[in-house]
């Protein structure tokens, strides 16, 4: 574009002196008469001309007067006559002011267009001027003239100020490489103020200084921890192209920072127009996932399958990338849901091949991605299977039991769902929030004729649900802020405080802390609150720089508390909800409970030899290896026994 | 019922499939802080929670006292062999901790204190050999007080059919031992208090939430008799009796 050679050129590129020239090209316009151009019409054109204005300036004035000035041919022949210039009329046909005239396509000269500062010749002296006409010419011609000057002498200050800046920036220049070093040595502050320093002297966004300054500013501000700051920089370093020396580091930290902050704005997108064709193999395994997974958050299944499957499988992201490939694979726009799993079993193999690689938990969702897509196809023995395979203390083994324990209740394996309701109730799932379990038990019994374990689970669930709602709905009622849900959940009142009288039993924040949304918002939360630390920490030295930041943070950190205690409010709201459906469920079973046991008690009454058959009503096909041990339970949790819970019962139904 | 279950179910597993490609990125977000929830937090989001590998313990012993009797076999000795009886008075900080103050008797010859064969063979042989000052120290009693570690604890089982719960331990502590020295030029006999280092270690079977039975090995190191053979070195004069316990606690 331009270069340091190149200042007369430059300097017009700079916003500044580009409004600086209009000003002068402006005044000259409305040094004449025509300000009052608004209803020019040939009369003030020619007066225009005797007062011997520029030519230029009388164009200016046409310009200026719109639609409503529109001359007849006669009109030009008349400005003729009257002296007025040739150029002046022919500005007037090429401008469409001339009936019947065709204007000239691009006629009127752009504002920008080859601007001349050189002062206007001065008005000639008009024939028959009277004494008034005369002062107020010459007192426009002063005014002109020094407004010329002023400009001039503007424009002399902003050549001598970027002749003095420019000095400074080789000065500073001179620094960057001891910033440098100062990066590589952890002083991150030190490096960022020499950066900041050389960026405030506006160097050519195109010098190899500027693209240097930028990288080394996000670089240390990355490396202290102030994360928001660093984005801005970063972009700009990706954004000037692959082909710069930094672009991969910068795309690693590209990466991080997605991971601790999520940010990916969308003009990441602009990263496709690089060429990556040239690195090596594993930064092209690596662009290719983050392009795919920045796809994939924004839901453009498309242009995510197609950035994924190029990625590599000696690439440490390869497993992540066939599971994102599977879940993109689910969705409706695609719905291939054989290549789905099969992305799913090879994100599998691929993270038990490297095991200790970070990818166990690629692993653990590709399990539960299987166990749910054959859930969800009917095949509930293969869905069980892969269940079974998240080991216990796994965060996920809590909802793989919840949803076996369906999976069995489907299959009317009433031995097994008993024994995963157990496998829930220990205390290792205890603090999940499963409202729902109490129901499917209490229906489990049911059917199983043990009306009095039924009605003790719907006890239960009174108990530990139903009783408890009154707080939930009583705090929904006085709570109102976003700011104190967000409180409430996160500080002393949060799960530590329900057990020191907090307003909301452990049970409810556990339904919030339990959710995804929350988890991420708190999350960024964190984030934010260690980079307010670190630039508070570090503000003299960012010196203003640093406190657009930190305002931009502190802007940032409301915004994400005020969502974040939305979410909770939302949250807890569901969950009343969810509640009163559950409670009229129910009284739906109670009911059933009451019937069907009287019912029962008939049908013994009938046949009081009757014995309760042995076989259960359904079976699950399981490989058990031939070294286990059955234990007895007697009240206590075993980690490796937990998930292998059996009940013994036997159904008491008399059959009719 | 069963369709309105069905439907849970379906809603479920959809939300879930959600929230499993959401969790994908909020698992790797940053959470190092020491924030108040971060704890819980782990407990829903962890990939790998650390979890205590047995909950709601059958037999704990947290801040419980014990007192116990014991009998047990030191055989470890060439002249004399003992059946010591005892007693122990413990108390547990925690379920792995403990301490424990124990003594025991032996000072009875023909009861808790017999010759081996060898100090036979010797009287047999020699009218005179006098196994109190021809021999090493004659143990009469020991007192000392150990800090236990109980890291193990399990249950087991034979041919199906599970027995009982227990758990090792490990133990460390000083005491005295009470001896009936021999003189160095073996010519008189006297009564010494010795320290000693006890090492050792044992496992308790838990019979009943009271009532574990003991099983105990335990080291006694301490500075034995001088003779004209070792007087002039003295880790030749260092002894390591050792002895196997047999007990019963009560833990109230």
């Amino acid at each position: 574009m331009f270069t340091r050679s190149n200042k007369t050129t430059r300097w017009f590129q700079r916003p500044g002196l580009r409004r600086l020239a209009g000003c002068v090209l402006c005044l000259a316009l409305i040094s004449a008469p025509a300000t009052s151009a608004f209803a020019l019409d040939k009369n003030q054109i020619i007066q225009m001309s005797k007062l011997g204005l520029d030519e230029r300036a009388i164009r200016g004035a046409i310009d200026s007067a719109g639609d409503e000035l529109m001359l007849s041919e006669a009109d030009l022949a008349e400005l003729r006559s009257q002296g007025v210039k040739d150029g002046v009329i022919e500005h007037l046909k090429r401008s469409g002011h001339v009936k019947g005239a065709k204007p000239a396509a691009g006629g009127t000269p752009a504002p920008g267009d080859d601007i001349n500062l050189e002062p206007a010749p001065a008005p000639a002296v008009g024939e028959g001027e009277s004494e008034e006409e005369r002062e107020e010419r010459e007192r426009l011609e002063r005014e002109r003239q020094a407004e010329i000057a002023r400009a001039a002498d503007e424009l002399n200050r902003q050549r001598a100020a970027d002749e003095q800046r420019d000095s400074q920036l080789g000065v500073v220049a001179r620094k960057l490489p001891g910033a440098a070093t100062a990066l590589r040595a952890n002083n991150n502050m030190q490096a960022a103020r020499t950066y900041l320093e050389f960026l405030a002297l506006d160097p050519d966004p195109e010098s190899p200084e500027w693209y240097e300054a930028r990288f080394g500013l996000s670089k240390a501000l990355y490396q202290q921890g102030i994360l928001s700051g660093a984005t801005t920089p970063l972009l700009e370093t990706l954004m000037a192209g692959a082909d710069k020396p930094h672009f991969e580091e910068a795309f690693e930290m590209l990466g991080d920072l997605t991971r601790k902050i999520g940010y990916r704005p969308p003009v990441l997108e602009e990263l496709t127009r690089s060429y990556v064709g040239d690195k090596g193999e594993g930064f092209q395994n690596q662009y290719n996932y983050y392009m795919g997974k920045f796809f994939f958050d924004y839901n453009r299944t498309d242009l995510a399958l197609q950035y994924l499957q190029e990625v590599k499988p000696a690439a440490k992201d390869y497993p992540s990338a066939l599971y994102l490939m599977g879940v993109a694979q689910l969705d409706p726009s695609v719905n291939d849901i054989g290549g789905a799993l099969r992305n799913f079993e090879r994100a599998i193999l691929a993270a038990e091949a490297s095991p200790g690689s970070g990818n166990e938990e690629v692993l653990q969702l590709g399990y539960l991605a299987l166990a749910r897509v054959f859930y969800e196809v009917g095949l509930y023995d293969v869905a069980l299977f892969y269940y079974q395979k998240l080991p216990s203390n796994s965060s996920r083994s809590a909802s793989a039991q919840f949803e076996q324990a369906w999976t069995y209740f489907l299959k009317n394996d009433h031995k097994r769902a008993l024994g995963v309701f157990h496998t829930l109730h220990s205390p290792y799932f205890g603090q999940w929030y499963f409202p729902d379990l109490y129901i499917l038990e209490a229906t489990v019994y049911l059917n199983l004729c043990k009306f009095p374990q039924s009605q003790r689970a719907m006890t239960e669930f009174r108990a530990k649900y139903l009783d408890k709602r009154p707080l939930l709905q009583n705090y929904l009622q006085q709570t109102s802020e976003p700011a104190d849900y967000w409180n409430m959940i996160t500080r002393a009142q949060g799960k530590q405080g329900a057990a020191k009288g907090g307003p909301l039993p452990a049970l409810f924040v556990n339904a919030v802390l339990e959710n995804v949304s929350f988890y991420n918002i708190y999350n960024v939360v964190q984030a934010l609150r260690n980079e307010k630390r670190a630039l508070e920490s570090n503000i003299s030295t960012l010196g203003e720089f640093g406190e657009e930041v930190l305002d931009r943070v502190n802007e940032q950190l409301e915004t994400k508390i005020q969502e974040g205690g939305i979410m909770v409010q939302q949250r807890l709201s569901s969950v009343d909800q969810e509640l009163q459906d559950w409670e009229i469920k129910a009284m739906q079973i109670s009911f059933d409970i009451d019937s069907e046991e009287r019912q029962q008690i008939q049908e013994r009454l009938v046949n009081p030899d009757y014995e309760p058959p042995v076989v259960e009503a359904g079976t699950t096909l399981l490989i058990v290896a031939d070294d286990w041990q059955p234990w007895p339970f007697e009240g206590e949790y075993w980690l490796d026994e937990v998930s292998s819970y059996r009940s013994r019962l036997r159904t008491e139904c008399v059959e009719q | 019922m069963m369709d309105v279950l069905r439907f849970r179910i379906s809603t479920v597993i959809a939300l879930l499939l959600a929230a499993t490609v959401m969790t994908a990125d909020a698992t790797s977000a940053w959470a190092q802080n020491e924030g108040s929830i971060d704890g819980e937090l782990s407990e829903f989001w962890a990939v790998d929670r650390k979890l205590p590998v047995v909950k709601d313990k059958l037999f704990t012993r947290e801040g419980r006292f014990g007192v116990g009797l014991f009998t047990g076999m030191m055989s470890s000795e060439p002249f004399l062999y003992y059946i010591p009886v005892g007693g122990r008075l413990s108390y547990h900080f925690r379920d792995q901790y403990g301490i424990e103050i124990s003594g025991q008797f032996t000072d009875v010859e023909g009861v808790f204190t017999h010759d081996t064969e060898l100090t036979e063979f010797f009287k047999r042989r020699s009218p005179s050999f006098d196994s109190a000052r021809h021999t090493e120290d004659r143990f009469l009693w020991r007192a000392n007080a150990v800090f236990v570690w109980s890291p193990f604890y399990g249950k087991f089982a034979v041919l199906q059919r599970k027995l009982s719960h227990f758990d090792l331990n490990l133990a460390a502590g000083l005491g005295a031992v009470g001896v009936e020295r021999p003189s160095v030029d073996r010519d008189s006999v006297s009564s010494t208090l010795a320290p000693e280092l006890v090492l050792g270690g044992g496992i308790h079977f838990f019979m009943t939430q009271a009532i574990t039975l003991r099983l105990e090995g335990r080291a006694y190191v301490y500075q034995g008799a001088k003779t004209p053979v070792n007087k002039d070195s003295f880790f030749s004069q260092i002894n390591v009796p050792t002895e196997f316990q047999l007990g019963v606690n009560y833990l109230f």
